[in-house]
């Protein structure tokens, strides 16, 4: 095979670009000492996902009032937020829920146990494939206070550079 | 190096390194001053901005009239049109040359916006990328000048530099003069969903027809202002816009089977409406209800048809800042008057109306027109009358945009697979909240003209404040999230935001910096620090000052504050000036009493202390076993500490205090004799003194609230202002003085303040769950329409158990965690 790389043609397409979407998702990533998990919360704008989600469910959708294509969405986020450790292995999140919440749709993982001292690097992908202004925040929560990472289509991966994820303090 | 030069190059360096002349800084410990006065930060008001937030004795803006012929070719999608255009300089500065805005430039693949998209993907493509890379290959973008003269059709050369062209004039425009610019021009229209933008053409497929939404479509003066001169600024495509205000005459030609929708009055109706139509419109006028004036029928038989003859719709709008219009044979249209108290300045009635395919039904004709009413109703409470004769909301590619009396509104229903198109809430509060936007638009910035290219917030912050105003209004239980505070703690704690304070194109998070902090900042504003009557006095201020006018943020802040006789530096250094966000943190609280120096009450109460201990059991545990004491079984060893404990009162304990009280004096004091009325008071009182101790971990300064729940059960709200960490920002002490025993005190327990971490608000501590613990406990969204169509099997449930059944016997009973 020649050295030229190889773009993958992906199935993506065409959500209007309206002036005032938001564009934007924010994650919450901290440790809860009650239940002994990572907690990540993904917060999207419905107006954003209703527009992303017949393209990446592959299926008519009516997202605020059909729990499967809710599922559908959360199963995407799911595999397109990635986290994975220093010796880049991913790490292995359950994907707990998903609900709408007014005008945001929330999407809920785990990692079982105290991790997040482990994650070294993130990757969140979701919807930057759609519109070239999605922005998608990551905030890590931890005794320091809050380390944040924007993830753009130019840069859809990031390390945490600073000191790893510690609990915050019970 | 010459000496000379050396010593020049040292004095550059010691220049640079120098502070600022006239910076105030503290240069010695690291105490902030949260409170410190803005006027450093903000221009020194002049003649045309007073200090005052009003426009100044001298206020001035230009005015630019147009009168536009245009031509829609539908088939090849393309806009051909002719201006005469009227620049009034009422600058008091002369100007050689005239810029124009020419944003469809932005779509040329040699524009800045082009030429400074990234690609990013390591992997992959995807297919919206090649879209909108094959149209703009196909589909050459950007404007296609004609002839550019004067009045007198005389060329005049012009310089096109990106977004932006500059006309040079023959001599420079006189202050209080006028000139006429005439340009020819074309451009092919975009496909929205390929290239994105406010404006468009959508192709729906199955019929075959087309909705075009033309917007950003002529070029249009750019802003020349008192404070920036010219506003030539490219687009970049965040930024949206300013412009002048000035009076239009457009005569828009197409197809004789389309409908028109523009900003503005229709002159000529009996030109392109049926008599059925207008006889429609005269009795929407006074409707109770909207009416169809194009009914789904009439539209649906269109779209089967191609007119061959064209019609020229007429339109005339005065004292706006842009024209926009919309144009298809798909589109069904209602209408609704709506009336008013125009106060002599506004119509007292404003006709409503709606323009959509059959794809928006049936939730637009249920809900556009009212979400336009609506606006107007809410908006105009806190603002002034609607300013224009209609209101238009019109759907098509477009996700939401706004315009002078015309607003394009992307939300429709997805059919189902059955082909039902049935709703859920959250669909229909989605159309009506992007309806209630761009409506609310045509206030601020389309009245109230403030610059969204420089500063987004100022017409999106606000316009959501005031939207949240008008969702909450609503009812059915309707949400509205872009302004309840504890829906922006997530984005004020991160670590990358920039402030509210940004230019737009700088922006990260365009939703959160622009639209829902400044909303939530104003909600806070207005519930919290100012309260009701006096942020709506001041904000109605605001608006009737610089209506028609061109305002800056730093009229908006100085209005505020004078208006409200309130000092609020302290709140915009915070929530617009810095990153910082809330987290007040309850950390301790101690539980003193008085000590009287009384022997008779303070021995009481120390031996009352110590029997209130546990019991040592050693004792106990010797009597039980049988064993007795020494002093029982020979009482002469006992003394009289048999009878008197540690706490007994002597009378040198109270020799000593008749001598405490006699020295309760001030004799420095013209009455002498005030400590021993205020020492016996307190006594009497026996109060409850508490001192809570509070860290401000958040950074932003805001007034401490607390709930204080007492032992008797009774509750307390104390409200305290942001000033109290005017000496000590970042940790500071509070003495409660109680006659009740406090049992629970929480820290903002409305959740008003956008306090970010509740957990650290308790005292004593409490855990809150997180929202992942309390969805284990929800219930999801239905859709209740689809839902109460579903017939009951049976209306008696069969005891009998169905075939096939097994036994729930070993089944788990469901039960829900508490």
């Amino acid at each position: 095979m020649r050295g030229e790389a190889l773009l993958l043609l992906v199935l993506l397409a065409c959500a209007p670009l309206g002036a005032h979407q938001q564009k934007a998702a924010l994650t919450t990533v901290r440790y809860n000492p009650r239940s002994d998990e990572v907690e990540i919360a993904h917060r999207f704008y419905l107006h954003d996902a209703e527009h992303a989600a017949q393209e990446v469910t592959g299926a008519e959708t009516i997202l605020r009032s059909d729990t499967a294509r809710q599922w559908a969405f959360a199963r995407y986020v799911h595999e397109t937020f990635r986290l994975s450790t220093a010796e880049g292995q991913p790490m292995d999140k359950v994907l707990v829920g998903v609900e709408v919440d007014g005008s945001l749709l929330w999407i809920y993982e785990t990692l079982p146990g105290n991790q997040g001292e482990a994650i070294a690097q993130v990757r969140h992908e979701a919807l930057l494939s759609l519109w070239p202004s999605q922005e998608n925040w990551v905030n890590f929560y931890d005794s320091d206070g809050v380390r944040t990472l924007i993830l753009r289509r130019e840069a859809p991966e990031q390390a945490l550079t600073s000191a790893p994820l510690r609990p915050l303090p019970q | 190096m010459p000496s000379i030069l050396r010593h020049l190059s040292l004095l550059v360096l010691a220049l640079a390194l120098a502070p600022a002349y006239g910076q105030i800084a503290q240069t010695k410990n690291d105490f902030e001053d949260k409170f410190r006065q803005l006027d450093e930060s903000w221009p020194t008001p002049t003649a045309t901005r007073s200090a005052t937030g009003a426009p100044g004795p001298a206020y001035w803006q230009q005015q630019v009239d147009y009168d536009i012929d245009v031509h829609l070719l539908e088939e090849g999608r393309r806009i051909e049109g002719e201006a005469r255009i009227r620049y009034h300089n009422n600058s008091p500065e002369a100007l050689a040359y005239l810029w124009f805005q020419m944003d469809q430039n932005r779509f040329r693949p040699d524009s800045d916006d082009s030429l400074t998209r990234t690609f990013g993907e390591k992997d992959r493509i995807t297919y919206r990328t090649l879209r909108r890379e094959q149209f703009m290959e196909d589909v050459p973008g950007g404007y296609d000048l004609g002839a550019v003269t004067d009045g007198k059709g005389v060329a005049l050369p012009y310089v096109v530099r990106d977004t932006l062209m500059r006309v040079d004039l023959p001599k420079p425009l006189a202050p209080g003069k006028e000139t006429e610019v005439r340009i020819q021009w074309a451009f092919n229209i975009q496909e929205t969903n390929a290239t994105g933008g406010r404006a468009g053409f959508e192709h729906f497929a199955e019929d075959g027809n087309d909705i075009f939404l033309l917007a950003q479509w002529y070029p249009r003066l750019a802003a020349f202002s008192d404070y920036e001169g010219w506003h030539n600024k490219a687009f970049l495509g965040n930024g949206e816009f300013t412009l002048e205000f000035g009076n239009y005459e457009v005569a828009i030609t197409v197809p004789e089977d389309h409908v028109v929708a523009a900003t503005g009055v229709l002159q000529n109706p009996r030109d392109v409406m049926s008599d059925e139509e207008r006889a429609r419109m005269k009795a929407a006028e006074t409707a109770e209800d909207p009416v169809f004036i194009v009914t789904a029928e009439e539209a649906l038989a269109k779209e089967g048809q191609r007119a061959t003859a064209a019609h020229t719709w007429r339109f005339k709008a005065d004292n706006v800042r842009d024209f926009a219009w919309a144009s298809s044979r798909k589109f069904i249209w209602d209408a609704q008057g709506y009336a008013q108290d125009g106060e002599g300045v506004a119509p007292d009635r404003v006709m409503a109306m709606s323009f959509y395919p059959k794809e928006g039904e049936p939730l637009w004709s249920r809900y556009s027109t009212e979400s336009v009413i609506h606006t107007m109703e809410v908006y105009s409470r806190y603002s002034f009358p609607y300013p224009y004769p209609t209101a238009q909301s019109v759907n098509g590619p477009v996700g939401g945009m706004e315009y002078p009396m015309i607003t394009f509104n992307g939300p429709r229903t997805d059919p189902h697979k059955d082909g039902d198109r049935t709703y859920s809430r959250g669909e229909k509060e989605f159309l009506i909240g992007v309806v209630i936007h761009e409506i609310g638009h045509i206030y601020f910035p389309m009245t109230v003209n403030s610059d969204e290219r420089q500063w987004t917030w100022m017409d999106e912050g606000i316009n959501t404040f005031l939207q949240h105003l008008a969702e909450m209004e609503w009812g059915e239980g309707m949400r509205s999230d872009r302004g309840d505070p504890r829906y922006i703690t997530d984005y004020m704690t991160s670590s990358r935001q920039v402030p509210i304070m940004t230019n737009s194109e700088s922006i990260f998070q365009f939703g959160n910096n622009a639209y829902a902090k400044p909303a939530t900042a104003l909600n806070i504003l207005r519930e919290t620090i100012l309260g009701r009557e006096l942020f709506d006095f001041a904000f109605r201020e605001y608006a009737q000052r610089w209506k028609f006018k061109r305002p800056t943020p730093y009229d908006l802040f100085r209005t505020l504050e004078e208006a409200s006789g309130v000092d609020l530096d302290w709140f915009w250094r915070g929530w617009f000036y810095s990153t910082d966000h809330v987290d007040i943190s309850l950390d301790r609280v101690v539980k003193m009493r008085l000590d009287t120096s009384d022997p008779e009450i303070e021995k009481a109460w120390e031996r009352a202390q110590q029997q209130a201990e546990p019991v040592y059991r050693f004792g106990a545990k010797n009597e039980a076993a049988g064993l007795t004491l020494r002093t029982d079984r020979d009482p002469s060893l006992k003394d009289l500490y048999a009878e008197n404990d540690e706490f007994t009162v002597t009378n040198k304990d109270r020799n000593g205090f008749d001598e405490f009280l006699e020295g309760l004096v001030d004799k420095n004091d013209s009455d002498p004799e005030w400590p021993r009325r205020v020492y016996e008071r307190a006594v009497e009182e026996n109060a409850n003194y508490y001192i809570l101790e509070f860290s401000n971990l958040g950074g932003l300064v805001m007034p401490v609230i607390l709930g204080i729940t007492y032992a008797d059960g009774s509750e307390e709200e104390l409200r305290m202002p942001a000033e109290i960490w005017r000496r000590s920002p970042k940790a500071l002490r509070k003495l409660l003085i109680r006659d009740k025993e406090i049992a629970q005190i929480v820290v903002d327990p409305h959740w008003e303040t956008a306090d970010a971490n509740v957990e650290n608000n308790h005292y004593p501590r409490q855990f809150v769950p997180s929202r992942l613990e309390m969805y284990r406990y929800k219930r999801k969204e239905r859709n209740l329409m689809s839902d109460l169509r579903v017939e009951r099997k049976t209306d008696t449930p069969d005891a009998t158990p169905a075939e096939g059944a097994e036994s729930v016997a070993d089944d788990a009973v469901p039960m829900t965690e508490e």
